[in-house]
């Protein structure tokens, strides 16, 4: 619930696994500030980063039980509850930056952010994590059948899973903080992540070939708990939704600098960057879409994703 | 020396050796299933991710049972220097507040473990084709038994090993 | 008021002899009662941390030690040990240290260590006269060497606590002298014990008696080499390593020496779950305790507190590491380290530590508060293994800390300890 001071003011508690400096913490930061700005103090946010109050999913239950009022978790970690975000963590669903952006900024986006009110949980925005791409110890990845036989960490997600090994890898689960120690000691060839993570994690110092798949665009979705908003005036739910929606591009921008940094940084240490047949591992994972998409009412969702230009 | 053992506490030895001895068979489950991913990545290439999720359940539900029992004995980790040293009347007012905390966090575990169960029961775990809500079943029947013993103890007092029978505790 | 709810009340449950994780539990709930939290956020915490794969490892090697213990396979690498290193004063306990070094190493963790380590070495100590006390502070001060050793998934996480700006590679060579030098003041403490303590030294039995022991004791090795070179190797992880060692125990001590029967089997069994239950469980307690201080912020108050008293680094590196070893003292260590990390490390930097330097420090400071009151897990399984109450290994473990805390002071006022390494590999 959100700490209401003795000068009436109310605080939100915001969590998130990232570290204070990450672009999604910063935007959070910003909005805390934007609201007090706005309402001369009356509202404001206090954060928690770096995992201080636990691991993704712990704070997805968090905000829902109302112990924290806001989180930011990878769409991933809400595809069982949610099955409509699967479209948002499926492989090759989006073609580029551009078009993740488009589909959250544009009609579909808010009406992926009212899934969540079935669970006590308002979408309040999708912020960038994209796109995800391949890197492992061994060799070059140019096409699909260079994964066969790579021991490839995945997510604890079943999309993940399945998509890694439609692409012939052998997906391995283990935990993001398990990652480097597994790829020096060669327990796993490879991993996918974005450029910032891949950077930040060290991973980039024992796993030296990238491969631009952009397998995944998975956004990041700030959740806000239903009972905590609603506790607000109509006015002030508003102003929160729409300070939400304005830290949006703040953060995009941010990402933007975060990963062409990260990137220049790992391409200054040597690391060998593969352009790949992109058309040839968007096959290989037919089955797996075919598979997330059997259901009439996201394989229409699909449809009209697709044609957003 | 010491009195037989009466019906009701006759029938918690049996409950706590069987609990027990599920907690033993599901370190054995957890050992067989996390060998059973090496075997797969290496001979089938193949790395299951129900492995992992299915390993902690069995973790889960051995940690509960195992320290359900363990307030049953009484041999959880205490500073008992204090205790000790206090006359019989306060030591054993000092125990049954214990005893009564030790119910009260059962009775927290089963109501609000359950409460969880529920309400993540219809989200499917990652990785495995069961319920996320049982990863919080251990937390409601190992709840549960702590209730239980720590009642038990608290009606009948400190823990008398039994006699060396065929089917009790162990 | 919540933070004396909190502290206050823990403090008096555990004097009273409430069980530590009743007391954890039960001050948790009574101030998260007391701020209007939501009660089930405390069982969310509980169930999410024992069902957490950073502990997997855990129970696998108490159970293993079970094994090992009940099939025979312990008594015979002791008894070769033993033959070659007996006839040191204390010198089970300079095994420990050194098994502890090396193993430190594979496991990463300074529980899974005491767990397989001490459910090995503490039974096998007490078998020959050391004192249960002695047995569990020469294995639970060892286990801190594991900290240090890598890989330490510790310092990943402090990596990544860190915001992934301090190098994990650079991190793993600091370790190392400083993890050399606390084996060495370790098994110098440990010979000094067990001197005034007059534990016999046994006589030299001849290369015979070695040779023989050593051919015994080869499938015990065999089991240490499958989990030390099966991850250095990356064949499997940690976790992994533990199961196979529990399926390679059974295979051998039950097929192929007979040595186990179905009896001894269940014994273990039963004997790894009761002590996983009671380790496990305080573990949990601990992290819903733990939930709580962070969101009450408790770390960030003990700093400014720290910043109003001094700008003098060397006083601030020191008060530092005595807030740290205070915190220590209550929290566990992966929370610790997360906690503490994003705003100890702001401070020491600004007074011109490196990044490095500070992870060790860091690490060492929150291991040595694993083997203190009221919180420390390692203290737990050691006492649980030996099966004495903590407060007996408490009262003579003193020369150990004071080894761990020499150690400490080195580290944090010579860089070179840590930074030279690193340095070199560059
Ligand atoms: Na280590
Ligand atoms: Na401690």
């Amino acid at each position: 619930a959100p700490r209401q001071a003795a000068n009436g003011q109310t605080v939100f508690n915001a969590v998130d696994v990232h570290p204070a400096d990450y672009p999604t913490v910063t935007a959070v930061k910003w909005m805390g500030e934007e609201l007090g700005r706005l309402t001369d103090g009356r509202l404001g946010v206090r954060q928690f980063p770096a995992g201080q109050l636990g691991t993704e999913d712990d704070s997805i239950g968090l905000t829902r039980f109302q112990a924290v009022d806001i989180c930011r978790v990878a769409v991933a970690a809400l595809n069982n509850a949610f099955p409509e975000t699967r479209l948002l963590a499926l492989p090759y669903v989006f073609r580029s930056v551009g078009h993740v952006r488009a589909v959250v900024d544009g009609e579909i986006g808010t009406e992926l952010l009212n899934v969540f009110e079935h669970r006590g949980l308002v979408g309040l925005a999708y912020y960038d994590a994209a796109p995800r791409c391949f890197y492992n110890v061994r060799h070059p990845v140019i096409e699909p059948g260079h994964l066969r036989g790579l021991k490839m960490r995945a997510p604890q997600s079943d999309i993940f899973l399945d998509s890694i090994r439609a692409m012939g890898a052998n997906p391995t689960p283990l935990t993001f903080g398990a990652v480097f120690s597994s790829l020096q000691t060669h327990l796993i060839d490879g991993a996918e992540n974005n450029w910032p993570s891949y950077q930040s994690s060290r991973q980039f110092e024992v796993a030296r070939h990238w491969s631009q798949t952009e397998h995944s665009f998975s956004p990041d979705a700030l959740l806000m708990s239903k009972a905590s908003l609603e506790r607000l005036s109509k006015a002030d739910q508003d102003l929160v939704r729409d300070v939400a929606r304005r830290s949006v591009p703040l953060m995009r921008v941010e990402w933007d600098q975060r990963e062409a940094k990260a990137r220049e940084t790992v391409l200054a240490s040597g690391v060998q960057v593969s352009e790949v047949d992109k058309a040839a591992f968007a096959a290989t994972v037919r089955p797996v879409l075919d598979k997330y998409l059997a259901e009439p009412r996201l394989r229409a969702l699909h449809k009209r994703i697709a044609a957003v230009a | 020396m010491s009195e037989p053992r009466r019906g009701p506490v006759r029938a918690l030895d049996a409950l706590a050796g069987l609990v027990m001895g599920l907690a033993g068979a599901a370190l054995v489950g957890m050992a067989l299933v996390q060998a059973w991913q090496v075997f797969a990545r290496y001979v089938l290439n193949d790395s299951p991710g129900w492995t992992e999720p299915l390993a902690l359940l069995l973790m889960s539900f051995a940690v509960m049972f195992g320290a359900a029992v363990a307030v049953r004995r009484e041999t959880h980790f205490a500073f008992q220097t204090f205790r000790d040293a206090a006359p019989e009347r306060g030591r054993w007012l000092l125990k049954s507040l214990s005893r009564l905390i030790a119910a009260a966090s059962g009775a927290g575990l089963m109501v609000l473990g359950g409460t969880l169960v529920v309400d993540e029961w219809p989200v499917a775990m990652a990785g495995a084709p069961l319920p996320s809500g049982l990863k919080f079943a251990g937390l409601c029947v190992g709840g549960a038994l702590i209730l239980l013993f720590a009642v038990e103890r608290l009606l009948t007092g400190d823990y008398l090993a039994p006699e060396a029978v065929a089917g009790a505790e162990d | 008021m919540e933070y004396v709810i909190l502290f206050g009340l823990l403090a008096i449950l555990l004097a009273i002899g409430v069980p530590v994780a009743f007391s954890l539990l039960a001050a948790t709930l009574a101030t998260v009662l007391y701020l209007a939290l939501p009660p089930i956020v405390v069982f969310q915490q509980m169930g999410s941390d024992i069902t957490s794969v950073a502990l997997l490892a855990i129970p696998l090697f108490i159970f293993t030690g079970e094994l090992m213990m009940k099939g025979g396979l312990s008594d015979r690498m002791i008894a070769l040990a033993s033959s070659m290193v007996g006839h040191v004063r204390g010198g089970l306990g300079q095994v420990t240290v050194v098994g502890s070094t090396l193993f430190g190493g594979v496991s990463g963790s300074a529980i899974a260590d005491v767990s397989a380590i001490g459910g090995t070495m503490i039974p096998q100590m007490q078998k020959r006269g050391y004192e249960a006390d002695y047995a569990v502070n020469v294995t639970i001060s060892a286990a801190l060497v594991a900290l240090l050793v890598p890989p330490s998934h510790n310092m990943i996480l402090y990596s990544a606590a860190a915001g992934g700006g301090v190098s994990i590679s650079d991190l793993f060579a600091a370790g190392i002298l400083p993890a050399l030098m606390l084996a060495a003041a370790l098994m110098v403490t440990a010979y000094v014990v067990a001197r005034r303590r007059g534990y016999a030294a046994e006589p030299f039995p001849g290369f015979g008696a070695v040779a023989t022991r050593l051919v015994a004791a080869i499938p015990g090795l065999l089991l240490v080499g499958i989990i030390f070179g099966g991850i250095r190797a990356g064949v499997f992880t940690a976790v992994e390593s533990a199961s196979i060692a529990v399926v390679y125990a059974t295979v051998v001590t039950g097929l192929i020496y007979r040595h186990m029967t179905w009896t001894a089997f269940k014994a273990a069994c039963v004997g790894a779950a009761r002590t996983s239950g009671m380790v496990l469980f305080i573990i949990g307690c601990a992290g819903a305790f733990g939930w709580l201080m962070a969101y009450l912020q408790v770390p960030t108050m003990m700093v400014s507190l720290l910043q109003a008293l001094t700008d003098n680094p060397i006083l601030i590196l020191l008060l530092i590491n005595v807030i740290l070893l205070i915190l220590g003292t209550f929290m566990d260590m992966a929370p610790l380290i997360i906690i503490c990390t994003p705003i100890f490390l702001p401070v020491a930097k600004a007074f011109g530590v490196d990044p490095v330097q500070f992870g060790v420090i860091l690490l060492l400071n929150c291991g040595i508060g694993l083997i203190t009151p009221p919180v420390g897990s390692v203290l737990f399984v050691g006492s649980a293994i030996a099966g004495i109450p903590m407060t007996r290994a408490l009262k003579s473990i003193w020369p150990f800390w004071l080894a761990c805390a020499a150690v400490l002071m080195l580290v944090t006022f010579i860089p070179a300890l840590s930074l030279w390494l690193p340095s070199l590999m560059k």
